[in-house]
């Protein structure tokens, strides 16, 4: 360095020892940067690793945005989508941070979360049927449904004239959600007529002989009653031939459920933020597997005149989207 | 006159005719020609906003160029209203005691929800929690913006109990049902809502009512108001005509109920008075 400094101000001739002595220094601060740019001191330990299946997913981008709003720590994000070196490194980055509580968005996120990982804390989130996930003690999440609890409470306060629901299942999927279901439908005074299929080529008779029976049909996420766009198309189509509305749980039924039920992100993404902020405060979490606070409604105006559904105006500051 | 001279004031000419031609654009993204009402309440966390707009769009395009603009952020509302302080403004009564220092506004209608002008927050909690105390540390479901969820609490909890406030967490749902039942699952410890709330679930699902109990009641403030400039306009006396009457119609009802009312009336001298006197309330 004083050979150099000296060529700036007197023009001397530099030695070989000199330039070496630089060329190491260069490196050795090259070097530092590399090692700093890829991994973080123990005192910068995110607090959560957040690894998204992919965040172009609308519903993905913004469960986690609303949890980097509430929770209180930093955050390494990584998404699955993006194929770069952080989602091809995932085990040594993991390795890193044992104490780091894993938020995964998407069942391929939290697949690789659980293949990876044994030691950290995996919080899960957007994953349907989570009661298929494997089960641990480091394991803990976030339903992606209301519970039926809640649906049917719901479901009584802005149709007070509707009283049999009809629900096609098929047992090995949906057979605890049921019984769940058929409890809390006695709670709110509705009555669930169940019709079980084993499978998709059931479902045109069970539609027949259920239909005629009851008011409304309730939709569930269920892959052996909506097994192809074929089988959605033969729901839609059986309903409107009998004049039968359909309650349904995701937006993408929107044209042709009467009401839709679905779990509020921005509600989601706090309590999974909370649930982050209290294992990492070595806080015990009361349940491992949480059910969602917050619900979002739509309502199909168009369905409500279709099928002269009388609803509970006053509830109308309830929903959250009107469909005309 | 050089060419590069030439070119330099071609280059100032283009950049003064983008400048004239900049639109100034709001927030609120209204349509230049339309008289707009502003909408913004902290009292409820619903995200509804393009149905409200639609609905009340709906309504209002039935007598004139009425534009309805709701607002989800009280920063933007407020920073949009400072520059259309002539306008018409429905808002929660416990927000206009802080905008009242801003602008320079009076409230002239209240809303109606039953034939009621008033309303009272409660916070519940599950009949093992016998006291504040034991909401020490605990998650409070709450359906309005933290801040004004918050100040409510403080309240209810009063100077005795205002240090467990610090250490409550909140978690916003979008609706007073929600926190309800929120509490019955055990998301929450407990649930500040509307009084008319609980009375509700009372109907629709009586066993998860008998499992909670209040523990706290806010005093009672006005519904939804809306104000106007102290030197109204003529223009602005047609909206209050028209927002007055939407009790009166079918039409006019349902879009109210998505506000939580059913109707306006006129505030009384002695309700404005109580209105605009200053709640010198500290909030964090």
């Amino acid at each position: 360095m004083t050979c150099i400094k000296n060529i700036k101000i007197a023009g001397c001739k530099p030695n070989k020892r000199a330039i070496a002595l630089n060329v190491l220094c260069i490196v050795s601060i090259l070097t530092a940067l590399l090692l700093c740019s890829t991994s973080l001191s123990a005192k910068d330990m995110p607090g959560t690793i957040i690894i998204n299946s992919s965040s172009s997913i609308k519903k993905y981008r913004l469960i986690q945005q609303a949890f980097e709003k509430n929770f209180q720590g930093e955050t390494l994000n990584i998404d699955l989508a993006d194929n770069n070196a952080k989602t091809q490194d995932l085990e040594t980055i993991l390795q890193q941070y044992p104490e780091s509580v894993i938020y995964t968005i998407g069942t391929p996120a939290f697949i690789k979360a659980y293949k990876t990982s044994e030691q950290n804390n995996i919080i899960f989130s957007s994953t349907l049927n989570w009661r298929r996930l494997p089960v641990a003690e480091n394991i803990y999440g976030i339903a992606n449904e209301p519970p039926p609890l809640m649906q049917l409470t719901l479901y009584r306060y802005l149709f007070p004239k509707i009283n049999n629901i009809g629900v096609i299942y098929s047992q090995g999927y949906n057979r605890e959600w049921l019984s769940e279901a058929m409890s809390a439908a006695d709670e709110v005074g509705l009555t669930i007529k169940p019709a079980a299929i084993e499978n998709p080529s059931q479902l045109r008779k069970a539609l027949t002989a259920l239909l005629p029976e009851v008011d409304v049909l309730w939709l569930i996420s269920d892959p052996i009653v909506i097994a192809s766009p074929e089988s959605a198309k033969l729901i839609f189509t059986q309903s409107r031939h009998t004049k039968k509305p359909i309650f349904a749980y995701d937006k993408s039924f929107s044209q042709h459920a009467l009401l839709i039920i679905s779990a509020d992100i921005p509600t989601m993404g706090q309590q999974v933020a909370n649930l982050a902020n209290q294992l990492l405060g070595k806080q015990q979490a009361p349940n491992h597997v949480i059910n969602p606070a917050g619900t979002y409604i739509t309502l199909n105006i168009k369905k409500l005149k279709a099928y002269q559904i009388e609803l509970n105006n006053d509830a109308l500051d309830s929903v959250n989207e009107i469909i005309e | 006159m050089t060419f590069k001279r030439f070119r330099r004031l071609v280059f100032l000419a283009v950049l003064f005719s983008f400048y004239c031609d900049i639109p100034v654009y709001s927030a609120a993204t209204e349509d230049p020609g339309k008289q707009t009402i502003y909408f913004y309440n902290p009292e409820t966390n619903i995200n509804n906003f393009t149905s409200l707009k639609i609905a009340f769009d709906t309504y209002l395009g039935n007598y004139k160029n009425y534009n309805f603009q709701p607002f989800d952020n009280k920063q933007v509302f407020e920073s949009t209203i400072i520059n259309h302080q002539d306008s018409v403004f429905i808002l929660s009564s416990w927000h206009y005691q802080f905008l009242q220092n801003l602008l320079d506004i009076k409230p002239v209608l209240v809303g109606l929800d039953n034939g009621k002008a008033t309303q009272r927050k409660v916070l519940t909690a599950k009949k093992f929690i016998s006291n504040v105390e034991q909401l020490r540390g605990k998650t409070i479901a709450v359906s309005g913006s933290e801040r004004y969820s918050r100040s409510i609490l403080r309240e209810i909890l009063q100077q005795s109990h205002s240090v467990i406030l610090d250490k409550l967490t909140l978690i916003l749902v979008p609706k007073d049902i929600d926190a309800l039942l929120a509490v019955g699952f055990g998301m929450a410890s407990g649930a500040l809502t509307n009084e008319t709330s609980l009375e509700k679930l009372k109907l629709i699902n009586p066993k998860q009512y008998s499992q909670l109990h209040i523990l706290g009641v806010s005093k009672e403030t006005f519904l939804t108001i809306v104000a106007v400039p102290h030197k109204n306009s003529k223009e602005n006396q047609t909206i209050l005509d028209i927002l007055s009457d939407m009790g009166n119609t079918e039409d006019g009802r349902k879009k109210l109920n998505m506000l939580r009312l059913d109707g306006w009336r006129k505030l009384t001298p002695s309700e404005t008075s109580k209105l605009q006197s200053v709640q010198k309330e500290i909030l964090k």
